[in-house]
């Protein structure tokens, strides 16, 4: 039998109301991992690199040049790293997490609609529109705190409202409805690929077991990886038009 | 909307979880990660173009130390030559004069030599015409059977020893 994903994260408990679902479960798994190797590095940590602080150094210059490239400056690039950073990083980690063995694989047999499913255990967090929709709304609202702190309130949102001249005005609309367009996009974007994956990769190891996965696990490292890339990028282009005084 | 949300799952319970997840994790990395290793590369950037710096220092100082150097050697050698040049042509100097001095103490030497060979001469000859004068008197009395020998006798045989010395000198100088 078959077990395609449903496209909501299915709950594994509750805790005084509050409805733990799989996907949040990961993601707590992530930040556990996450917060380890970080205090693992600072404990860790020398002048001369070796070892975890040695791939965190070269990830966080890579990302430092891609950043300073987009920003113009080494200075722009390393005030709004950590920003920047956290959303590559959160999502490169929930990604890759997402296909390690046993997620998505391991849980228990429920019955839904008088149909028996597996309710897994854990699930890759974009694979849920909760996450992917939380990290847009938070980068869509930064953009826009990180916006006002560099110009300004009124300058800031004088993009979005503006009487100079109808022109203006109607780009300013335009402007506003692209805001929540982006959330929209950022969301989508994301949890459409690591959900087609997930549901790929259920589909061909019912096909062809063992053997079809393989090459498509492959794919889905690089996907995770260059969506991460792109929401990453995404949202340092729109930090860097929004910390821009426009004319 | 609310359908769409509800069959995507939407909650905002899970929303604001989620939030608060992305914000942990930014605290987490921020304070352990990127503060430290930002501040690591700057400093190691830093380092690094002070290093290139000092290379380009210590390789411009190395090229003015080399300069010197041949600069050095090179009056060195100039001087050594000079000096070298100036002691030959001193030592050519004093072998002149020392020659030359040689040459005149050995005149001198000759000289001295030949006066005191000449006197020597001019006294053996004085001798030698002393005693031939005896010899010869002698030589007259025994032939002549008689004694002594008169002075007129002692005349002729002072003019012809005279005779035979100027017939000596003339040959001498001939030689």
């Amino acid at each position: 039998m078959i077990n395609i994903p449903t496209v909501a994260a299915e709950k594994i408990f509750e805790i005084g109301g509050f409805h733990v679902t799989n996907t949040l479960l990961l993601s707590w798994i992530v930040i556990v991992f996450l917060g380890i190797l970080a205090l693992c590095i600072k404990l860790g940590f020398n002048a001369i690199p070796k070892g975890l602080q040695n791939l965190f150094e070269w990830m966080i210059e890579q990302l430092l040049n891609l950043t300073e490239g987009i920003f113009g400056s080494r200075k722009d690039a390393e005030k709004y790293l950590p920003f920047i950073a956290t959303i590559f990083i959160f999502v490169l980690f929930s990604n890759w997490f997402g296909i390690l063995p046993g997620v998505g694989s391991l849980g228990v047999y429920e019955e839904h609609n008088g149909h028996t499913i597996l309710v897994p255990f854990f699930r890759s967090a974009g694979s849920d529109l909760n996450f992917t929709l939380a990290l847009a709304v938070i980068t869509v609202l930064g953009v826009n705190i990180l916006g006002i702190v560099a110009i300004g309130f009124f300058k800031h949102f004088g993009k979005f409202i503006s009487f100079k001249s109808p022109i203006s005005f109607f780009v300013g609309i335009l402007e506003l409805i692209s805001e929540v367009a982006r959330m929209v996009s950022f969301s989508f974007r994301l949890f459409g690929n690591i959900f087609a994956g997930e549901v790929m990769l259920v589909i061909a190891a019912f096909f062809l077991p063992y053997v079809l996965p393989v090459p498509l696990l492959a794919l889905e490292i690089f996907v995770g990886l260059i969506q991460a890339a792109v929401f990453a990028i995404l949202a340092s282009v729109f930090i860097s038009i929004a910390v821009k005084e426009h004319h | 909307m609310n359908e769409i949300l509800d069959k995507f799952g939407v909650d905002w319970k899970l929303l604001l979880a989620q939030g608060i997840n992305f914000f942990i994790l930014f605290f987490i990395l921020k304070k352990f990660v990127y503060g430290p290793i930002v501040s690591i590369l700057r400093k190691r950037k830093t380092d690094i173009e002070k290093g290139i710096d000092f290379t380009r220092l210590a390789e411009e100082n190395l090229k003015n130390a080399d300069e010197t150097k041949s600069a050095t050697i090179k009056d060195a050698k100039d001087k050594a030559l000079s000096i070298v040049a100036q002691a030959e042509a001193s030592a050519d100097l004093r072998k002149a004069e020392m020659l030359k001095d040689a040459a005149a103490k050995r005149d001198n030497v000759v000289a001295e030599a030949r006066t005191i060979i000449d006197e020597h001469k001019g006294k053996m000859i004085e001798g030698a015409y002393s005693e031939a004068e005896g010899f010869l008197r002698l030589a007259l009395e025994k032939v002549l059977g008689r004694m002594p020998v008169e002075e007129r006798d002692r005349e002729l045989i002072k003019d012809a020893l005279k005779e035979a010395r100027v017939i000596t000198n003339n040959a001498n100088q001939i030689k």
